[in-house]
């Protein structure tokens, strides 16, 4: 019966795939990520180079625009696998995010060539302990001062904002419009407040004192440029939960046939069977949205917005969940370092707060849907 | 003094809040509010507090030092404790092994062992699971040969919690190998300053160490710190775990600190420039929470007032407060982590584990430190205590009789 039907992967995808697969076992098994995180280590350069040389920063970035060609789907199944392989460094946020930033504003082109080279690490501080997924909603200050502005501010969640050379910065103008700014990330005027995040990866805010910086776009280009960038972003941090689901499920099966107690393996029992097949609708079903997703990052600004939007409120919700069960299932293991389950639950959560949490996001689908229904009936 | 009328509760609730308000140091309730397991100089300290007052063993029989309240003062006091941020006292010692001593004991174990509870001046950690014994406990292999007038006791103990504070150590080790698993266990008091007992911790999710495994490498015990009988010690175990499910299970008293903490932060809190508590799809959350929050906290209530009938859950309620319990926990911790936003992701560092990072400067609101640790605290809820897998089991052994 499945004969008929088309692969679902391209040969090139399925290159992509191996690759990233192979990468995680050979360059980022967990024993070498828990020696990292053990000793506070958040992102290894030496990693984010080698991810550089694989073409991963390049793909889905058209060749004029300094890429190698490629779609966003090629890159939702490297986010994917990432988040399978609980790799520590940030590609989404610190590859994906301000790659297509810098491709929506325009220009920019060397540090284009840098991102997607590995040599220069950039982190995108947009986020504010109030925006929660609103871009727009923006406290940080930027003042002009002679040929470029100054920031005054804080910016939180800031996820390389440890390791980064350069920083990208939304800020308010003085007439009240936004700006992105460009700044090295080491210099007096930028503290960090926090250390790392609860899944051990790079995160944290960004303090701003009188910080000179230049200015890199403006008004409603810039507006647009994030609006869509951000979307692109959410969308791979799903791919990476849906990742991060399969890989709670294929250590868990493993695990709960081993482990015997009253005399069998715990797999015998028909309600830990049925909780992993559960999962496993969920996981099939999550994957189901992201395609979704990514099918709509072409689509006019506030279908695409509300369409991810709503992607995530669905992917966070069934990846709690499935991310849970597999804590539970691992019993008191499951709520150990030593064992990798927890991780992917984590993950889960922190993704969740990264812009807005599922209520919130949830929120604004409603909304979105509400307004098409009146458009419909009038 | 046994309050039974409505008017007799409320007198004494306000009884217990002024006592609250002028014996519980604030820098105590801070750190009793921060979602951070409690310190062990904490857990003592506020039980010494107590103890002055005579309401340091509210479960306990007046012979033993109880202070003779009826089950819904206990359950008013429980509530008002944590409301307040009180930290969570040594429940091993108070909780579980005073009952244990006070029903199977010796009356020199009780003399010895119950006065340093009570007064809060010893810790007792409870070592009964292995790394192969968990849900199916009675499968233990730690051993102890009798030797003498002393027991030469090997093997290991994992989920040992605060390991790290103990001072003393309940224990299940096997003393006939031959019997049936259940057949052949005793129990022990054991000092863990006694050679040959190794406590190391065990990291978990959030980064802290109230985890530990307990080695045994020819730990003697006298054989007067066996309580009860020889290979009787499962009987006097699952006197003891009901007492944990009865007492503990259902946790209604935490449940509802974290719907008043929710509620506040979400005041503070800002989503689309409005407070994050009049998002609609938040509130709505939240009040679904709140109605199942207080239809446990009536059942519980209904169980203090009738004990087990057939329209409470019968002898399966123990199990149903457990299990609905700890997941309404999970699920408020959940929200509570939300709420912060941004913050419900960053790593904080575990001060009443860290004293030294008390006053350092961190990210975010200050009452974001420690949600996050609260959140995989209680995920380990529905697994310690008896998972809450093995407590549908019972439920429904109840239902079909099997
Ligand atoms: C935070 C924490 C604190 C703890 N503190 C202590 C302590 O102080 N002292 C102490 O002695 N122990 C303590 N424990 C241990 C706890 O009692 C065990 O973790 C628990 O009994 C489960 O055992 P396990 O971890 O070996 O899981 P397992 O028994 O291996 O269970 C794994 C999974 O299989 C499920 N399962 C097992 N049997 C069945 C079945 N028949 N049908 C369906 N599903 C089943 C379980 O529900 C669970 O989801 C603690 C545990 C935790 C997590």
């Amino acid at each position: 019966m499945f004969e008929e039907a088309s692969p679902d992967l391209t040969d090139e995808q399925r290159m992509i795939l191996d690759g990233a697969n192979r990468f995680v076992t050979e360059i980022c098994p967990f024993e070498k990520r828990r020696e990292a995180t053990k000793a506070g280590v958040t992102l290894d350069r030496t990693v984010w180079g080698q991810m550089a040389e694989l073409g991963w920063f390049g793909l889905g970035l058209s060749e004029e625009a300094g890429g190698f060609g490629g779609t966003l789907e090629d890159v939702a199944l490297i986010a994917e696998t990432l988040g399978r392989g609980q790799v520590l460094e940030p590609f989404t946020m610190c590859a994906v995010f301000p790659a297509r930033l810098l491709v929506g504003i325009g220009g920019q082109t060397d540090l284009i060539e840098k991102i997607v080279s590995g040599e220069k690490l950039v982190a995108v501080a947009h986020s504010e302990p109030d925006a929660r997924g609103d871009v727009t909603r923006i406290a940080v200050t930027a003042s002009p001062e002679g040929g470029g502005f100054r920031l005054d501010g804080l910016k939180s969640l800031v996820v390389g904002g440890d390791h980064a050379d350069v920083l990208l910065v939304t800020a308010r103008l003085p007439d009240g419009s936004l700006g992105l700014f460009r700044l090295a990330r080491h210099s007096e005027s930028v503290t960090t407040e926090g250390t790392r995040l609860a899944d051990w990866t790079s995160g944290l805010d960004l303090r701003f004192t009188s910080a000179i910086a230049e200015r890199i776009a403006s008004g409603d280009a810039m507006a647009h440029a994030l609006a869509a960038a951000r979307d692109e972003a959410v969308t791979m941090l799903c791919a990476e939960c849906v990742g991060a689901m399969d890989g709670t499920i294929q250590v868990t099966a493993p695990y709960i046939s081993e482990r015997r107690q009253f005399g069998v393996p715990l797999s015998s029992f028909q309600a830990l069977q049925h909780r992993m097949a559960d999962m496993a609708a969920d996981l099939t079903i999550a994957r189901s949205a992201v395609l979704r997703a990514l099918s709509f990052l072409g689509a006019p600004s506030a279908e695409r917005a509300a369409q991810v939007a709503g992607c995530k409120a669905l992917v966070q919700r069934l990846g709690r969940w499935t991310t849970q069960q597999g804590i539970q299932l691992h019993g008191g293991y499951g709520i150990t370092e030593e064992y990798q389950v927890g991780q992917y639950h984590k993950r889960l959560l922190v993704t969740d707060a990264m812009f807005g949490s599922r209520d919130v996001n949830l929120s604004r689908y409603t909304g979105h849907m509400l307004s098409r229904m009146m458009e419909a009936a009038q | 003094m046994s309050a039974t009328t409505p008017d007799e509760i409320g007198d004494f609730r306000q009884e217990v809040r002024d006592f609250l308000k002028e014996n519980l140091p604030d820098d105590m309730a801070h750190r009793g509010r921060n979602g951070f397991l409690a310190a062990r100089e904490d857990s003592l300290g506020w039980q010494q507090i107590l103890a002055k007052k005579g309401w340091s063993v509210p479960h306990w029989p007046e012979e033993h030092g109880g202070p003779g309240w009826s089950a819904m003062q206990r359950y008013v006091f429980d509530e008002e404790c944590y409301l307040a941020g009180a930290p969570t006292i040594n429940i091993g010692g108070v909780g579980l092994v005073a009952p244990v001593i006070q029903a199977f004991g010796t009356q020199e174990q009780k003399d010895r062992f119950l006065p340093p509870i009570r007064n809060g001046e010893v810790f007792w950690i409870q070592g009964f699971s292995e790394p192969s014994a968990g849900s199916d406990l009675a499968s233990l292999r730690t051993t102890a040969v009798r030797q003498g007038d002393e027991y030469v006791i090997n093997g290991q103990k994992i989920w040992t919690s605060h390991g790290l504070f103990g001072d003393w150590n309940f224990m299940l080790a096997r003393t006939d190998p031959e019997a049936k698993k259940q057949a052949g266990i005793s129990f022990f008091l054991i000092d863990v300053k006694t050679p040959g007992l190794t406590i190391r911790p065990i990291e978990s999710l959030e980064g802290s160490h109230h985890l530990t495994e307990v080695f045994y490498d020819d730990v003697r015990v006298p054989v007067s710190n066996r309580v009860g009988e020889e290979n009787k010690g499962w009987d006097y175990t699952k006197y003891l775990l009901f007492n944990e499910r009865a007492f503990y299970g259902a946790e209604a008293p935490s449940l509802k600190r974290y719907l008043a903490k929710i509620k506040t932060y979400a005041r503070r809190e800002t989503v689309d420039g409005r407070p994050l508590i009049e998002n609609c799809t938040f509130a709505t959350r939240l009040a679904e929470l709140e109605l199942e929050v207080m239809a446990v906290d009536m059942t519980v209530s209904r169980v203090i007032a009738h004990g087990l009938t057939e329209r409470n859950g019968g002898n399966a309620v123990g199990s149903i407060l457990k299990v609905r319990g700890t997941e309404l926990a999970q699920k408020l911790t959940d929200l509570l982590v939300e709420t912060i936003g941004d913050y419900g992701a960053y790593a904080y560092p575990d001060t009443n584990e860290e004293p030294e990072m008390r006053d350092m400067p961190h990210a975010g609101p200050n009452y974001a430190p420690g949600l996050f640790a609260e959140l995989i605290y209680r995920r380990a809820a529905s697994i310690y205590g008896g998972a809450n897998e093995v407590q549908r089991n019972i439920i429904a052994k109840t239902l079909f009789r099997f």
